[in-house]
């Protein structure tokens, strides 16, 4: 079925190819804009909460802009583990997220990963100093980096990510009121990386994982893959990647391919589609998942809109009475390079 | 089990006819054209000295019993000379004719052919016969004379939007339809993605679309009927014709096998703008094939004496959309799919007032999705296959009496989404087995002329669905398997029935003016399920189960019908009310676990649609054509979607109106134009976005809360005739679809684009399939 969606895009996409196409404006009622959470927990690491609005209407936004607007401040975040004591979460700048939070958010994508060694440069110094360096450079976008988007962190690091632990999280703010709860799974499923050389072309490759699949069918995977240095990115067509178990369940120990992820501007080649170049250095980040999780990603990646082939399709959230995730990643880092 | 329903029947009936026997004698027999010895259907044959007469049936065969007496009857046909013969009947007569062709008629001549008033006198409300003439004669998108598309020209037939030859009657979905081909159901009848029908206009003899007060004969589908008769052969002489156009062309041959008794037909169509352009774009690097389709028709007729014949007829069609990449990836994918239809019928006359028919009936869809990537390979099979025994007798005892009455066996297989992977060393297949389902029905109706103004058509069909094993089934709660059931070939996982009484009535106010009223209820044990409004290939049907319920419709309708000058114009305002229970949708959470059934992703709820449609049409003359136009409302409530609010359906449509023009210049030339016009298609729209990790994610407002424009369309066409003698015939047709070029809403989608600067742009577009399309098509028949 989730191959019949894939195929579906494509016929979509086929359609918008072959056809004529004009801009249109629609008049359409915005609806509430509700509080949009996106936070996670990785496995020894601590929780990382951005809180959000939504926003409506057609034009051009700046993402910058765009994020720092919508972003909501001075919200009360709360935090528990295995329905303990709940933790109170501290509000902070980018610049004052540890290394590994840090990581976590520009894998995210949210931020330019360009903005990292600036970012690294002015981690430890006080707001005013951080201002002022951005000041005198004359960067605008470190401005209101420092300005406006927060997120919130547990600065006392009672709160662990491990596998086999559930994690809740509270949200509060004058009309925000929000709950939602996750899983974190234990490691489980990669073993290493392997690759042959593409049957037409010698200079590209196709990398393989050797995994050990568990028996059960609530097991759920998401995958991004890293060229070198440059960002992850999910791999998410073909089923590349986000899996369920139901397929593989019971099969013991298997070798899959693994599809190459892409950014959002990079140029596609179809015919060298999923395959890498002899000489990169791959890194894949495999994340054992909850089924919630699972469920928000499939839904997230398979909205083909409401068209001739497909139907408008709602993002499946875990987050009572808001919009997003609130995710645990167990995650592992597997690099090979292709020599 | 055959045998013994039949002779029931027959027994029956001849206790019924013995009684009358001593009154009346009977005249029956065949009426054919006489230069193709094709049966003629719904053929005239009227008796002037009692103003009353009948029709024949499908396979051309009439019944009238009368008083002992000397009678003039009339038998006629549309563009077929009229036969008067005087008949004295003093016992039971054989009369059997074949009509010649006829002059030319204008507008002043009345055209002794067809029952004129048909559509006044018949009980049977809501009823669209359509002329195979009529639909080779209209503009024709890409030069492909298409049945379903002139069907979406009359009132309370709508079509899903441009390009898309779905049929959407009176609110109800492509898959409530009841279609069949020779009595054999077809399945998904739509070629390239829904954009023609798999139906070949120069195989067809004759087309019926009931979309109210469905006979009891009919059953298994709430929405319509649309019953196609194929052409027999040519019983005569040998024939060939064809046609060449743009993108597809289309062969036909027919002639005697043994003269005057046996035929055959095979009509072939297939697309060759694929193999023309497909190396071109190889060449070019482009992944993406130019998708092709043919189809197949093949029937023979035998005449094994004078009381029997044999019809075996048959379907194949398959459709390819494929995509190949040429490069290091391998990355390849095609799609595959299919109708397959076969129908064994035997005709039995057992006397002037007994006519029975039982038919074999197979019919096999499939749909293979198949993916490639380097050394890995996914192919994915659904479909469904019926074999299925169907039978009935007609009696007419009297003039003013028809009586039928049958049976109806269908057995069904299902595939579901079944998978079959190849991943690297590793093989994996699905663990969802096939289902099976056994239909069963009963029908009893019968038409009479209770009055001189009162006629009625009433009828009572019982029906049966078994969904059984020999298959396993595994019950989910989320991801976790909870239970497996296992169950044999005799187990059944639910059982239902029934009762769907079936009823037409007309009051005749004069000789031009009736009112007719029907109803009907209707069940509907297997469904197909989409994700889209057009018929995709991966469309899955799926049968009645311990989850999912059969759908009920019921809907009642009320009409007047009112010709003009000599029923040179008719017209028409009808209105209905359909109600719809258990009806099938996918929830907005398409989430799957591959191992889950797919019905565990449905959700429930009701339909109702209303509307009103009015039609008027210029039936002679040089000059001909239609109006009709529909206001309609379609809506769903489900309490699984957006919280239980009533929602419209995707293919409401508010206003719908069609204007056919066609008019024949002289003898060469001929001229028609089409003119549609419908309100806005639903969409869900897009209310809000939010941002994560770098994705813009939407949500959605209301389901089908937010209309498109309008749709409109003009087409126009011109037919020139090259040649015309008894040995050959061409013609040129020349069609321009979409005239003014309007850009007409295909669907709308957010288009968003990131910038390497960090801006994103977020603008709405329409995408419009088809602007101006002009055509030239060549006819030919020898």
């Amino acid at each position: 079925m989730k191959v019949v969606l894939y195929i579906v895009s494509i016929l979509s996409v086929a359609i918008i190819i072959s056809s004529c196409e004009k801009d249109v404006i629609l008049d359409i009622t915005p609806g509430a804009e509700d509080a949009v959470v996106e936070a996670w927990i990785y496995n020894n690491s601590g929780p990382l909460v951005m809180l959000s609005k939504q926003f409506s209407g057609y034009g051009t936004f700046n993402t910058a802009t765009l994020t720092d607007e919508l972003n909501v401040k001075n919200a009360v975040v709360l935090v528990s583990e295995n329905n303990g004591s709940p933790i109170q979460l501290a509000q902070k700048s980018i610049f004052d997220l540890p290394i590994d939070l840090l990581e976590q958010v520009l894998d995210a994508n949210r931020f330019p990963r360009a903005a990292a060694p600036a970012i690294a440069l002015l981690s430890g110094f006080t707001l005013e100093q951080q201002l002022s360096f951005a000041q005198s450079t004359e960067d605008t976008a470190l401005i209101r980096l420092l300005n406006n988007f927060n997120f919130y962190i547990d600065t006392s690091n009672t709160i662990i990510g491990q596998g086999g632990a559930s994690y809740q999280l509270q949200i509060s703010k004058e009309d925000i009121a929000l709950f939602a709860e996750t899983t974190m799974p234990i490691s489980q499923g990669i073993n290493f990386l392997s690759y042959t050389i593409a049957d037409d072309n010698p200079n590209l490759a196709q990398v393989k994982m050797n995994l050990t699949v568990p028996n059960n069918y609530d097991a759920f995977v998401l995958l991004a893959t890293s060229r070198n240095q440059d960002p992850f990115y999910i791999p998410d067509y073909l089923g590349g990647g986000l899996s369920d178990n139901g397929i593989y369940a019971g099969s013991g120990t298997i070798t899959l391919p693994l599809l190459r992820g892409y950014g959002d501007n990079e140029d596609v080649e179809i015919a060298d589609l999923g395959l890498f170049e002899l000489g990169d250095t791959v890194t894949l980040k495999w994340q054992n998942i909850d089924e919630a999780t699972y469920n928000f990603w499939f839904s997230v990646f398979n909205d083909g809109g409401d068209t001739p082939f497909s139907t408008a399709t709602k993002i499946q959230s875990n987050v009572e009475n808001g919009f997003g995730i609130w995710a645990a990643y167990n995650t592992t880092y597997t690099t090979i390079i292709l020599d | 089990m055959l045998q013994k329903l039949t002779s029931f029947f027959v027994v029956l009936l001849f206790f019924c006819s013995s009684l009358q026997a001593q009154n009346q004698f009977t005249i029956s027999g065949y009426l054919k054209d006489a230069s193709t010895g094709e049966d003629l259907y719904a053929a005239n044959v009227y008796v002037k000295e009692i103003l009353k007469g009948t029709t024949t049936n499908v396979y051309g065969f009439y019944s009238l019993s009368l008083k002992p007496g000397t009678y003039t009857m009339v038998f006629s046909y549309l563009g077929l000379q009229e036969v008067e013969r005087l008949v004295t009947l003093d016992k039971d007569l054989t009369l059997s004719l074949e009509l010649s062709e006829g002059e030319v008629v204008t507008a002043e001549v009345i055209v002794t052919g067809e029952k004129q008033d048909r559509n006044v006198d018949d009980a049977q409300t809501s009823v669209v016969e359509l002329e195979i003439k009529t639909v080779k004669e209209l503009p024709a998108l890409l030069g492909e004379a298409d049945i379903f598309r002139t069907l979406q020209l009359m009132p309370g037939v709508a079509s899903a939007g441009e390009g898309n030859s779905g049929l959407y009657v009176r609110g109800g979905g492509p898959s409530q339809n009841l279609v069949l081909l020779d009595n054999a159901t077809v399945y998904n009848p739509g070629h390239l993605l829904g954009f023609f029908s798999v139906f070949n206009a120069d195989a067809i003899k004759s087309s019926t679309l009931i979309k109210g007060g469905i006979p009891a004969e009919y059953g298994g589908r709430i929405s319509s009927v649309l019953d196609i008769t194929m052409r027999e052969g040519n019983t005569k002489e040998y024939e060939f014709e064809g046609g060449v156009g743009f993108i597809s062309s289309r062969i036909t041959a027919q002639g005697p096998i043994i003269k005057d008794k046996a035929a055959f037909i095979i009509s072939g169509r297939f697309t060759y703008l694929s193999f023309l352009l497909n190396p071109l774009l190889k060449k070019s690097d482009t992944p993406i094939n130019i998708p092709w389709f043919f189809d197949i028709n093949g029937k023979m007729n035998f005449k094994l004496g004078e009381k029997d014949r044999l019809f075996i007829s048959a379907y194949f069609g398959r459709d390819r959309f494929s995509f190949s990449s040429s490069g290091g990836s391998g990355l390849s994918f095609e799609l595959p799919y299919g109708n397959a239809t076969t129908s064994i019928r035997w005709n039995h006359q057992f006397n002037g007032k007994v006519f029975m028919n039982n038919s074999f009936v197979f019919n096999d869809y499939v749909s293979k999705i198949r993916a490639g990537f380097q050394n890995n390979s996914f192919e994915l099979n659904s479909g469904i296959r019926d074999f299925g025994l169907k039978g009935s007798v007609e009696y007419f005892p009297k003039i003013t009496n028809k009586f039928k009455a049958g049976y109806e066996y269908i057995f069904h297989q299902f595939t579901p989404y079944v998978y079959e992977a190849q991943l690297e060393e590793n093989s994996f297949s699905s663990n969802i087995d096939v289902k099976y389902g056994h239909e069963f029905a009963l029908f009893v109706q019968d038409e009479i002329d209770a009055t001189t103004w009162l006629k009625i058509n009433a009828g009572l069909r019982g029906s049966m669905y078994a969904s059984t094993g020999p298959n396993e089934r595994i019950y989910f709660d989320g991801t976790q398997p909870v239970d497996t059931v296992k169950k044999g070939a005799f187990d059944s996982y639910a059982t239902y029935f029934g009762i769907e009484p079936r009823l037409n009535a007309r009051f005749k106010i004069d000789e031009e003016t009736s009112i007719k009223t029907g109803f009907n209820v209707n069940y509907q044990y297997i469904h197909s399920v989409s994700q889209s409004t057009t018929t995709l290939p991966t469309d899955l049907w799926v049968s009645s189960t311990d989850i999912v319920k059969p759908e009920i419709g019921t809907q009642v309708s009320l009409g007047v019908f009112r010709n003009f000058k000599n029923n040179m114009y008719e017209t028409s305002i009808e209105g209905y009310y359909k109600k719809t229970w258990n009806q099938v949708e996918y929830g907005n959470e398409p989430v799957v676990n591959a191992n889950e059934e797919i019905e565990d992703q449905f959700v429930f709820g009701t339909g109702q649609a209303y509307g009103a449609e009015f039609y008027v049409a210029k039936r002679r003359g040089n000059f001909t054509g239609w109006i009709g136009y529909t206001l309609a409302w379609t809506n769903r409530n489900f309490p699984d979607i957006d919280e239980g609010r009533t929602f419209y359906n995707k293919y409401d449509r508010r206003h719908d109106l069609s204007v056919v023009l066609q008019y024949k210049i002289n003898e060469r030339w001929s001229l028609n134009a089409t003119f549609v016009y419908g309100s806005g298609q639903t969409t869900t729209p897009v209310v809000n976005r939010y941002i994560i990790s770098g994705n813009i994610v939407n949500e959605y407002g209301d389901r089908n809360s937010y209309r498109l424009p309008a749709y409109h369309r003009l087409d126009l066409g011109a037919t020139y005739i090259l040649k015309d003698n008894e040995k050959r015939y061409s013609d040129l047709n020349i069609s321009i679809y979409n005239l003014y070029s309007r850009q007409n809403p295909y669907f709308i989608y957010d288009d968003v684009n990131f910038s390497s600067s960090g801006n994103v742009s977020i603008n709405a577009k329409q995408v419009s399939l088809f602007p101006i399309l002009p055509t030239v098509t060549w006819n030919f028949k020898y």
